[in-house]
């Protein structure tokens, strides 16, 4: 990223953008309004598109890791074939704010883990990330605490920043990116553009409400197993897993197979599980090592603090979205602060 | 790059009764050779029902004419394996898993204590003890089950028991009223007395249901056995075996790509557990 | 060789059997594996058991019944409950919640002719070996237990809450964002979110989840604005009579 890897663009600019991606191949996926809330969707129309979106429901991870998604297709016959299945179109992701691209980053880093989600890879390696600096924050976001926004640096191959109104500063973040870029003879950018950008993260970052510690918490969580929070928490858990479900970097899935009603063809199925449900972690015969909500939900928890298998790439983002599905208004930012003493 | 969820094919060459619920499967691949170390397991497939993990229970020498799984009867998948007939075939992915710390025992003392079906991915090890005999100190084979019934490798038992410089000691926790025993009643740790292994240049490796394993490691922490000197194969629920999936998590730890083999001393401040 | 399948109603309205009916899209490939033998709603053409499978329909409610599903359980293999009827009671059983007297004498003009009890689910009387929840169950589940049942397996039916199906299809949260009064945090998925899918709050057909934490649930009910009188009627409906709802249902 540099100056030299910059435009700007007016918003007829971003649809020849849209069209240019169509041209390639590539199917758009941006946040449009649902009801109330804001989806991923297919998209031809810049102005389908609402560039003021706050959060989707579901994060980007839909597109890259689906819910549900077939691995492979099997025949049984004296023993078995197997087809490999994963399904791999090119497609753009646009308009996606600086704490999901962070969570991008990770699922990246996750499943490129040796030995590869081969379908993850061959997923990613086709997709374009086109970035969106948030235009707003609002009370749930605070992505500013734990430096995952509101200001992008890396994880886009573009990334789009709204400096006035209908007015976009257009940054390069990978080849990729610029040759695409290139085809739409943008004016370059001048430093006031870049002035005008760092005044935006300012105001942004002026605008947060919500604050967040998770300094150490890694450790310090895990030396407060028995605190009195996990318990008193999970009796307003409902353990719906909606928390997990929208969470950008919660990767967990299931794996099963579907039989067709030949018995003789099937289907292996990956699909996005939750450590909230109590059957997620039972083993033979009915055991269950997270059996009461308090660990599952300590186990959760945990995970977001970069404290469980996950690790770091499991770590919270800042999104928010958990806390806005939550049904009975657990806060990880709450639990955070009590942990740490406050 | 190949795909890790493909599972190969191997054909089932023979199958022999352990006790009432578990059975010893001999496989063979189809295609190209297979290695792994012991206590590493394999998820296996029965393609339309499922997959699940399994511990390998042969030596890694035999791998290129057989391996074999040591499986207990106990849900969907292993239902449907015990259904099968030498000839079937079923998919393997694997082996995963880190296995027991064999660099680390060459030259000590091991203390294996199996509990259950626990024992299938002991019996490497043992055989590893056997077939290589001088790399290592003392070797005693703690095993305990239920009834003598539901001991698992009874025609191998004389040879364990001939180890030279180590014993076999076995116990049960009932005995049902028509079956002769002259062995221990009672839990696995009630024959710690009777070990003559000391702490020192000794490794305890330790197999069998959780609570089994918790009081074990009380019972060898009482000794004098540190806490890094108690190796422990974990189980957990794994439907991946790859460390992608997430259901087998303690804590932070993957059992199945950290584990299933862990000391205790890694695991004493996870979560989640019954040690 | 093909499956003998019996299919029973007892009390119930026959919207689980109308739900079995659309088997008929899948009648093809199912045919090769089971004939049904006794299913009068289908075919008039009765064979007598015993059968592989019975597919028992609808809760108890008669001294006739409970002799009647004895029977069944005598002639079958494999006992498969369908819809809330015969897991729980289902719909016929709110009027447990009052006398018996009562509730006869709202419906019927001569209730002295009535041979009726309270409504119980059939496993109150013969084991049964798979619950499919619903009102009506989801043709999906009752294939999948179908399929299970030749291949001699535990069916793969979800107990998770109706919250992860809804997000599978991204719908918009009606509870947290809609602030109605959405059963899906405490119900069993396997419907597919079919009404929330449609901007319906979930009604809680499928029953408990695996472990529904009910006494959160209340409160989040409460916090929207539904009175205890509202709250009751809601964990009744279906389930009233299951060991999660049934302290609720009793308020």
């Amino acid at each position: 990223m540099g100056e030299a890897g910059a435009f700007v663009a007016e918003l007829n600019d971003l649809q020849r953008l849209l069209d240019e991606f169509t041209k390639h191949g590539y199917t758009v996926y941006g946040p449009i309004v649902k009801g109330k809330s804001w989806v991923f969707s297919k998209v031809s129309s810049i102005r389908e598109l609402d560039l003021n979106y706050t959060r989707t429901i579901l994060p980007p991870k839909k597109l890259l890791h689906p819910v549900k998604n077939r691995i492979f297709d099997f025949k049984l016959n004296d023993g078995f074939e197997v087809f490999e299945s994963c399904n791999v179109k090119n497609i753009v992701i646009f308009g996606i704010h600086p704490c999901d691209l962070r969570a991008i980053e990770k699922l990246d880093e996750f499943f490129s883990q040796h030995p590869e989600d081969v379908c993850y890879e061959a997923r990613r390696k086709r997709t374009l990330i086109v970035g969106l600096t948030c235009n707003a924050v609002d009370e749930k976001c605070f992505c500013n605490s734990l430096g995952t926004g509101p200001e992008a640096s890396t994880g886009f191959d573009i990334l789009i920043t709204q400096i006035s109104d209908g007015f976009f500063l257009v940054e390069v973040g990978s080849s990729k990116g610029l040759d695409i870029l290139k085809t739409l003879d943008l004016a370059e950018a001048k430093p006031e553009h870049f002035e005008a950008k760092r005044k935006h993260i300012e105001h942004l970052k002026s605008s947060f409400t919500k604050t967040a510690d998770f300094e150490g918490l890694a450790t310090l969580a895990k030396d407060k197993l028995d605190h009195k929070i996990w318990v008193e928490t999970a009796e307003r858990c409902l353990s719906c897993g909606n928390c997990s479900m929208v969470c950008p970097v919660c990767y967990c899935f299931d794996l099963y197979d579907s039989l067709d009603l030949t018995l003789k063809e099937g289907v292996r199925i990956m699909e996005l599980d939750s450590c909230q449900l109590l059957e997620y972690a039972e083993v033979a015969l009915g055991g269950n090592f997270r059996k009461e909500r308090s660990q599952r939900l300590r186990h959760w928890l945990l995970c977001k603090f970069g404290a469980a298998g996950g690790s770091t790439y499991t770590s919270c983002i800042g999104c928010g979205r958990c806390i806005v599905y939550c049904p009975a208004n657990i806060d990880l930012t709450e639990i955070a602060h009590v942990l740490k003493g406050g | 790059m190949s795909n890790p969820y493909i599972p190969r094919k191997a054909i089932i060459e023979s199958i022999r009764d352990e006790t009432p619920d578990i059975k010893t499967f001999r496989i063979k691949f189809k295609d190209g050779s297979f290695n792994f170390n012991p206590g590493q397991f394999v998820m296996v497939s029965m393609l339309g029902v499922g997959e699940s993990a399994i511990s390998i229970s042969s030596h890694p020498e035999d791998a290129d004419k057989f391996v074999e799984l040591s499986i207990r009867k106990v849900g969907n998948v292993t239902g449907s394996i015990f259904k099968l007939k030498p000839g079937s075939t079923i998919g393997i992915r694997g082996p995963f898993g880190n296995g027991w710390p064999m660099d680390e025992a060459s030259g000590k003392n091991l203390l294996i204590v199996g509990g259950g079906c626990g024992q299938g991915a002991l019996r490497p090890l043992i055989l590893d003890v056997l077939r290589h005999r001088d790399c290592y100190g003392r070797v005693e084979i703690l095993y305990g089950a239920r009834t003598p019934q539901d001991l698992m490798f009874k025609y191998e038992h004389d040879i364990w028991a001939r180890v030279p410089d180590g014993c076999l000691l076995l116990t049960v926790d009932s005995i049902p009223t028509s079956v002769e025993w002259k062995y221990n009643l009672g839990v696995v740790t009630t024959l710690f007395g009777k070990t003559l292994i000391k702490p020192e240049n000794s490794l305890a490796l330790i197999c069998g249901p959780e609570i089994m394993m918790h009081f074990a490691v009380r019972g060898l922490l009482s000794m004098g056995f540190k806490s890094d000197q108690i190796y422990l194969s974990m189980e957990r629920r794994m439907k991946c075996g790859i460390g992608k999936c997430g259901h087998c998590q303690i804590g932070s730890k993957y059992v199945c790509k950290d584990g299933p083999v862990f000391t205790h001393s890694d695991l004493i401040h996870e979560p989640d557990k019954i040690l | 060789m093909k499956l003998k399948i019996g299919v029973f109603k007892f009390t119930s309205c026959s919207g689980c059997q109308i739900e079995l009916l659309r088997i008929n899209e899948n009648l093809p490939g199912l045919l090769n594996l089971m004939d049904f033998q006794n299913w009068t709603m289908a075919s008039s053409n009765v064979q007598q058991g015993p059968y592989d499978i019975a597919i028992v329909e609808g809760g108890i409610s008669t001294p006739e019944g409970i002799e009647e599903i004895k029977t069944i359980r005598r002639n079958s293999k494999l006992l498969i409950a369908i819809g809330d009827c015969a897991v729980f009671g289902g719909i016929p059983s709110i009027r447990n919640w009052m006398k018996q007297r009562e509730a006869e004498d709202l419906v019927y003009p001569k209730p002295e002719h009535l041979k009726s009890m309270k409504v119980s689910s059939i496993d109150e009387y013969v084991k049964v070996d798979v619950y499919l929840k619903g009102c009506p169950p989801h043709l999906d589940d009752m294939l999948e237990a179908l399929k299970a049942a030749i291949l001699n397996i535990r069916p793969r039916l979800r107990q998770h809450p109706v919250c992860i199906e809804c997000k599978f299809y991204e719908n918009e949260c009606l509870l947290t964002t809609y602030k109605q009064a959405c059963m899906g945090p405490v119900t069993a998925a396997g419907c597919g979110a079919i009404c929330p899918n449609v901007g319906r709050t979930c009604e809680g057909c499928y029953g408990p989840m695996s472990n529904p934490n009910v006494k959160s649930m209340v409160e989040r009910l409460r916090e929207i604005g539904l009175t205890d009188e509202d709250i009751m009627r809601k964990f009744r409906k279906y389930a009233g009579t299951s060991e999660y709802y049934r302290e609720v249902a009793r308020l």
